[in-house]
């Protein structure tokens, strides 16, 4: 779906890491951690990206933000062509600024010995978002009021506290550098339910303050569909479907996603039903899988499965499945 | 039915380096019939972990016993000798725990480790018949090829088949109460899913299940009664329907509105402000008091008693003072 | 299995080679010159040429190296200078007597040392482990010629119940007499020699073994209703000796030529002692010798950790 305006495009990204060889003359294999991933980004939405170990999810953010250089494929951003980050300085520091990363645990990216306010607005002098430090300074302790947090939290070290603050802190840092484009990953998933709920609604209500765009990188299906407007669902590198949050339950879904989302438990008594449990275990990326990357462990699979690998295919206005399942009448004849 | 295990006002804490003994887990009651599976939920901190490893008697060098009794099978297990205790551990009373990478012990086969539960409380069993009964739980936990995966190393196994691993050998003496301990936390979903089937499955052949987890979907999932932790008390308690379709206490019903399903709607979730108190911002009254829509004057001075609100549930808040049959 | 041990021997032989050149020139470094050590001036000055010949001195040292080299590949380590026998002859007299001592002193280390460093790790915290701790503190940094003098002056000048030096008194004994009266010798040098490496070995297995007793695996071993006994033999100790053994294993392989100092304090006939003798006469062939064998015994003792570890760690794959 080449779309004019995508704020990110995202074409047959592919990103292999090697694998250490034992042998000097073994064929050199691969971990396709991510594999001809295409998707793009409209300005304003929250697209979500699910996906179990091993899918990539991960790394496919990493890949974007050229944190890691890519095998092959394409990124634009804005409709320019940013693959790996091989644009000019100004330009680079330009993407820096505008695409953040939040991860999972932001404890781990902040200097323990530098203090809180400090950590916030040294970034913002030096990328142009504030002229002096009086004003770099005001501008923080605007930003961590507007988190929830209290201004005096500028004088104060990392370790000082807890987890829903310190994610809290991470996206102050984030925001301080007036992003379009968050990557989250995992920002959620370290925090009690009852803190979980509150920075999710802290990032809806940044979405709108700051005109901000998403993607949401998390293994939990239904925190990932509360926040997201689309989904993206990712298996052993690859992704199987790109979906409407509303249309999760939708007949045509692939197989993978509806036993994810029959995997999830409900929180509730009402009966469950159709329980769809995956027979063994998510297989490795190194030799991935002849045909669908999910044929091992498919319900539905069929004999083409394991042969050929299908297409991603349109099933609904904007629902796209890589499955044979929904292969057109006449292909399955031929 | 005959209760299995019963917490009776147990309280216990930990001492720091000073000396100074600060109070975790205060007045804890629940029991556990025999045949039933009871969860119980909370949040980091809360003391739901401290809860079972009381009960098996493995608490960690700094924790003190503040008083009350832990019957299991009518003994009080805090007035046990270590040998008395070693006796049940493992064979009538067996525990899962979170971590199946680091759990078992990497320079030990599976199969003698599994089969070290037999040797230690059956050491009448000939060496071919423990082997023949840990090739039966290995197929019993869903492990292909038992006789050939009996001689490999944890690290030959992901994370899914060594929690497997790890219920073969908790259930491998068909324990009166087995207790896991977010069994499923370090897992995938879709492996979750699998072992929480087994779970199930298994729940029927054996004695009472103790599940300790954060994840309320999963207690729904696998459990009959249920127990709320908050900041080390047991603030509400009865059956799954009791505490699921009709939450009293306000942390349990702000806990459930704050779960994002596969069902909620797009607006703001309802959340409990505020964090998750450590047992250093223990202040008197109820616990819960500071982030509470409720909070009266009461609340900050005393802690609620427990009281009955139905049937089958209790809960221990000043919101619900003067209703029901008084305190139970 | 094949090509890891075809892989390490190839690996030993070079170290081993690089280290026999370089003591090669090291030694022919040293500023002074051994001719004139063997050499008498009332020799003529025929003889003295006939001299320098006879053990290649007057070839350039290229020359001397690559003959070295030659004579070395079928098991000729040359002609000590000092005594006028075969080097190989030299060494294989001393050899015995100096793998005695390491075998006492490694029984000690074994036996006692991790067994201790055991209890200390099981009664952490308590008065018995505080006091091994600072033994094991004292032993580490004692300077080992100082322990030697000071058991001496205790046990052979003060008590006089030990002998001074030597491996045996003369006349050399018969059969379990000469036994006897060797271990009766060998009992203050394996002494000291053993202090440094056995409180090295009692805080390795209790640090490692303390790190151990905080894992997972050892929580679960209780829960399965094993008993104190157990859960530190069966499940703690092989986990905590992987470390150690690494440990001990390079030290043994270091001491076969590196009791130097006890040896010679002691006047023990071993390696170490040879060593020092050499140093004085200027014995190079003698010195190639010796270091030879110490590099060969750091290699063998490498592999054999390397065996045991992977025995004890089945993480550890040989090969890769």
């Amino acid at each position: 779906m080449p779309d004019s305006e995508a704020l990110l495009r995202v074409e047959h990204l592919s990103k292999f890491f090697p694998v250490k060889k034992h042998r000097l003359f073994e064929e050199q294999s691969y971990v396709h951690a991510v594999e001809d991933v295409s998707f793009s980004v409209n300005a304003g939405e929250t697209l979500g990206i699910v996906g179990e170990s091993g899918s990539g999810k991960s790394t496919l953010a990493r890949t974007i933000l050229a944190l890691t250089p890519s095998t092959s494929g394409d990124v634009y951003y804005q409709g320019e062509k940013i693959t790996d980050f091989k644009v000019g300085h100004a330009e680079q520091k330009r993407l820096r600024s505008q695409m953040q990363m939040i991860f999972q645990d932001p404890y781990a990216s902040l200097n323990p010995k530098l203090k809180i306010g400090d950590a916030i607005s040294e970034p913002m002098l030096a990328n142009g978002q504030a002229s002096s430090r009086a004003e770099a300074e005001k501008k923080t302790r605007e930003l961590l009021e507007v988190v929830g947090l209290r201004p005096e939290v500028f004088d104060r070290y990392p370790h000082e506290f807890s987890g829903g603050q310190r994610q809290r802190i991470g996206i102050v840092r984030a925001l301080a550098v007036n992003p379009k484009l968050m990557f989250c990953d995992e920002s959620v998933s370290a925090l009690d339910v009852s803190v979980q709920a509150q920075v999710l609604n802290l990032f809806n209500s940044l979405k709108n303050e700051f005109n901000l765009t998403y993607v949401f990188i998390g293994h939990d299906l239904s925190v990932v569909r509360y926040i997201s407007d689309r989904i993206l669902v990712m298996y052993l590198g690859k992704v199987m479907e790109i979906t409407g949050y509303d249309q999760l339950f939708s007949e045509k879904t692939h197989p993978y996603t509806q036993a994810l989302v029959s995997a999830i438990p409900e929180p509730s008594t009402a009966p469950r039903k159709n329980r769809i449990i995956l027979e063994g275990d998510i297989p490795s990326a190194v030799n991935p899988p002849k045909g669908c990357r999910f044929c091992q462990r498919c319900f539905k699979a069929m004999p083409e499965c394991s042969e050929v690998e299908p297409e991603m295919r349109e099933v609904e206005p904007g629902h796209f499945v890589r499955c044979h399942l929904y292969d057109p009448k006449e292909a399955n004849e031929r | 039915m005959a209760n299995v295990v019963e917490f009776k006002n147990y309280s216990m804490g930990f001492r720091d380096d000073d000396g100074a003994v600060s109070n975790l887990l205060d007045g804890i009651s629940f029991s556990i019939e025999e045949g039933k599976a009871l969860g119980v939920v909370g949040e980091s901190g809360c003391g739901k972990s401290m809860t079972s490893l009381s009960l098996m008697r493995l608490l960690p060098d700094a924790a003190v016993v503040q008083g009350g009794e832990i019957l299991f099978e009518g003994k009080d297990v805090l007035k046990l000798s270590d040998k008395e205790m070693q006796t049940i551990r493992g064979d009538r009373l067996s525990m899962i725990f979170q971590e199946p990478m680091t759990a078992l012990n990497p320079v030990i086969t599976i199969g003698s480790q599994i089969g070290e539960c037999l040797v230690l409380h059956h050491p009448e069993l000939s060496k071919e018949e423990v082997r023949s009964r840990v090739i039966d739980a290995l197929d019993s936990v869903g492990i292909s090829n038992p006789e050939r995966r009996l001689d490999q190393y944890p690290h030959e196994f992901s994370g899914g088949m060594r929690q497997r691993v790890m219920i073969a050998m908790a259930i491998i003496n068909h324990p009166a109460l087995l207790i896991a301990d977010e069994p499923t936390t370090a897992l995938d979903v879709t492996i979750q899913a699998q072992i929480l089937d087994i779970m199930k499955r298994l729940k029927g052949e054996s004695g009472s299940l103790l599940m300790i987890t954060h994840n309320l979907g999963i207690v729904a999932e696998v459990c009959e009664e249920v127990v709320v932790m908050y900041a080390g008390r047991a603030i509400e308690r009865g059956t799954l329907a009791a505490i699921f379709d009709n939450p009293m206490h306000p942390y349990t019903r702000g806990l459930m509105a704050s779960i994002p399903t596969m069902h909620s709607d797009k607006g703001p979730l309802p959340t409990i402000p505020g964090t998750v108190p450590t047992v250093y911002d223990f202040k008197p009254g109820c616990r819960f008091a500071d982030r509470c829509p409720h909070c009266k004057d009461i609340c900050t001075r005393e802690a609620p008693q427990y009281r009955w609100v139905g049937d089958d549930h209790i809960v221990a808040c000043w919101l619900y003072e003067g209703e029901g049959d008084g305190n139970a | 299995m094949t090509r890891y041990v075809l892989r390490r021997l190839g690996r030993g032989l070079l170290t081993i080679f690089v280290s026999v050149t370089l003591v090669f020139f090291i030694v022919r470094a040293m500023p002074s010159d051994p001719v004139s050590l063997m050499i008498s001036p009332q020799m003529s000055k025929a003889a003295q040429e006939q001299l320098m010949h006879t053990y290649g001195l007057d070839q350039p040292l290229l020359t001397q190296y690559v003959l070295y080299m030659k004579e070395l590949l079928i098991g000729n380590m040359g002609i000590s200078f000092a005594k006028r026998i075969p080097v190989t002859e030299l060494i294989a007299s001393r050899l015995p007597y100096t793998l005695v001592l390491l075998a006492v002193v490694m029984l000690i280390v074994c036996a006692i040392g991790i067994p201790l460093g055991v209890y200390a790790a099981t009664h952490k915290g308590k008065l018995a482990d505080r006091i091994i701790s600072v033994l094991v503190t004292v032993g580490i940094s004692i300077f080992i010629p100082f322990m030697a003098f000071l058991l001496l002056y205790i046990f052979a000048f003060r008590l006089k119940v030990l002998p001074t030096g030597g491996a045996y008194t003369p006349p050399m004994k018969e059969g379990m007499a000469f036994v006897a009266d060797v271990a009766r010798h060998i009992v203050l040098p394996a002494l000291a020699l053993a202090i440094t490496n056995f409180a090295n070995a009692v805080l390795y297995t209790r640090n490692s073994m303390i790190d151990v007793m905080h894992e997972d695996y050892i929580r679960t071993a209780r829960a399965k209703g094993a008993d104190e006994k157990r859960v530190v033999h069966k499940h703690a100790l092989n986990n905590a000796l992987i470390p150690t053994v690494t440990v001990i294993g390079m030290q043994i392989g270091i001491m076969v030529g590196g009791a130097t100092v006890t040896e010679t304090v002691f006047s023990w006939p071993g390696i170490g002692r040879l060593i020092y003798d050499s140093v004085n006469a200027l014995d190079y062939p003698t010195l190639q010798g010796t270091f030879l064998v110490m590099a060969v015994a750091v290699v063998i003792m490498s592999f054999i950790v390397d065996l045991v570890v992977a025995r004890l760690d089945p993480r550890i794959k040989l090969g890769d």
